[in-house]
């Protein structure tokens, strides 16, 4: 069904249409929410609140494009969480492991089981890195090259869900590349080769 | 081969070329620049891979199904009759701050009106003093300067005239109409005819302090300096508490009401302030669950 339709079906209090529109979207918004969040935990409930939050406030959606009106709350969810964790900071607990009773550095619940041992340690490293730079860098930029670079947001959905011009998307974005780039410039040694831009092509 | 250093502007330009922004005619002029410039084209390669290197990303993989259930809308529909009260007493809260504000702004109205108000203006608001009153009052140690007039035109130049304590005495020349007054009084002439905006013909009426009224049998010119004021007086009519003599029997029609400050109602700006606060209060307590909700 026509993603408009379900959206005035949801407005008119189905929820069915509305459980819908949570189905097509909610990977994209828990990604988003990890993005920001960086705790899968964090990200789930920033998630949960900002669905909630969508359907209490359906009436003032105004048209135009869902995706970006759901990400913009899903990523106020975000930093109203960063702001109460900020506030009352929690030291997160590891689970323990079944045979050692010690705690697990890398919780199994996160790893995919469907790829090998070595792709799911590249693709830690990978994690790594690029989510270290993206910490590093101010907010403002960081949204935008995570909804761009990472979700594949087109500029004019970047702006709506930032609620700028598309010359401030262009510019923020062009920023926070330069300094995505001057970061991971201290990566690229440790980076298995199948991340180079040699493999581009080859893919 | 140029090496000219990259500006913003350039990185810019690079980020959206390779995001496919730019329109035919500046992916052109891009591209020609590229293969002139080694080091724009090195920087566009590192973007390139920087912005390559991140899409390689696998997004997150959530167990976690966020479908809203029909218990959880209804939890969250208990807590509406909250919402529900939270803009009836915010709207409730501003009405009753602005009649406060409004009561209190209404105190200095009048004061400020006061102000800014002439001495006629203000002898119109003054009490009036009948003649019976002024009799007892001149018993006082300070006589009350009581004159009354009839027609301002009537009075004649230069009329000087004498009135004992508890007695009035009528001004020379006037007639019947003339000045009356129960303390010594001049009119400096040929009075001082001053027309005002409205083409109303007014003199000036000088009274001597009530101290020196003992030497009032002096001639004008030493009353003249003894002068406690003088001002203009356009038309007849009542100024400084007096009145005309031919009002003064007669009970007016239009009495000027005496303006009423809120002053007189304390309890009125302190019950506002109180119900401001509890509505306040209760407003803020509600947008505090309705939020933590």
């Amino acid at each position: 069904m026509d993603e408009q339709v379900l959206v005035q079906e949801a407005v008119s209090g189905n929820l069915d249409a509305f459980n819908r529109l949570v189905l097509e979207y909610q990977s994209l918004a828990f990604n988003v929410a990890y993005r920001i969040l960086y705790d899968a935990e964090l990200a789930e409930d920033a998630t949960q609140t900002a669905f909630i939050s969508a359907y209490k406030n359906l009436l003032k959606f105004r048209g135009g494009s869902f995706k970006a009106w759901l990400i913009r709350i899903v990523t106020n969810a975000c930093y109203d969480e960063l702001r109460r964790k900020k506030r009352q900071p929690t030291t997160p607990l590891e689970p323990l492991s079944d045979e050692t009773d010690e705690e697990m550095e890398s919780p199994s619940w996160l790893a995919d089981d469907s790829r090998s041992p070595e792709e799911i340690t590249e693709q830690a490293e990978l994690e790594y890195a690029v989510q270290h730079c993206l910490e590093n860098l101010p907010e403002d930029y960081k949204l935008i090259v995570m909804l761009v670079d990472i979700q594949g947001f087109d500029y004019s959905e970047a702006s709506k869900v930032v609620q700028r011009p598309l010359g401030t998307v262009k510019s923020r974005l062009a920023r926070g590349r330069m300094k995505m780039q001057d970061c991971l410039q201290g990566f690229w040694e440790l980076l298995p080769a199948i991340f180079s831009l040699k493999d581009e092509g080859n893919q | 081969m140029k090496t000219k250093p990259i500006t913003f502007r350039q990185m810019k330009i690079l980020s959206c070329y390779l995001d496919g922004q730019l329109n035919l005619r500046q992916a052109a002029k891009l591209e020609k620049r590229l293969a002139q410039d080694s080091t724009l084209r090195e920087k566009m390669l590192q973007m390139r891979q920087m912005r390559h290197l991140v899409c390689q990303l696998k997004p997150k993989v959530t167990q976690r199904n966020f479908m809203l259930k029909p218990e959880m809308v209804a939890a969250f529909r208990k807590l509406s009759p909250a919402s529900r009260w939270l803009p009836a007493l915010s709207y409730s809260t501003l009405a009753v701050a602005v009649m406060m504000v409004g009561a209190i702004v209404g105190q200095f109205i009048p004061m400020a009106k006061m102000a800014s108000e002439t001495p006629v203006e203000m002898a119109v608001r003054a009490p009036i003093m009948e003649l019976e009153d002024a009799a007892v009052s001149s018993e006082a140690e300070f006589p009350l300067q009581l004159i009354s007039w009839g027609n301002a035109t009537a009075t004649t130049y230069d009329a000087y005239t004498r009135g004992g304590v508890g007695g009035l005495g009528e001004g020379k020349g006037g007639g019947g109409a003339g000045l009356t007054t129960n303390a010594d009084i001049a009119l400096i002439g040929p009075p001082a005819q001053v027309t005002n905006s409205s083409g109303v013909t007014g003199f000036t009426l000088i009274i001597p302090r009530a101290d020196t009224a003992a030497e009032s049998k002096q001639p004008p010119d030493a009353i003249r300096s003894a002068q406690l004021g003088s001002f203009t007086v356009f038309d007849s009519g009542p100024i400084l508490g007096l009145r005309i003599s031919n009002e003064a029997e007669v009970p007016r029609a239009e009495e000027p009401v005496p303006m009423k400050s809120t002053q007189q109602f304390p309890w009125l700006v302190v019950g506002l302030g109180g119900l401001t606060l509890l509505l306040g209060g209760a407003t803020f307590i509600l947008w505090l669950k309705t939020r933590s909700a």
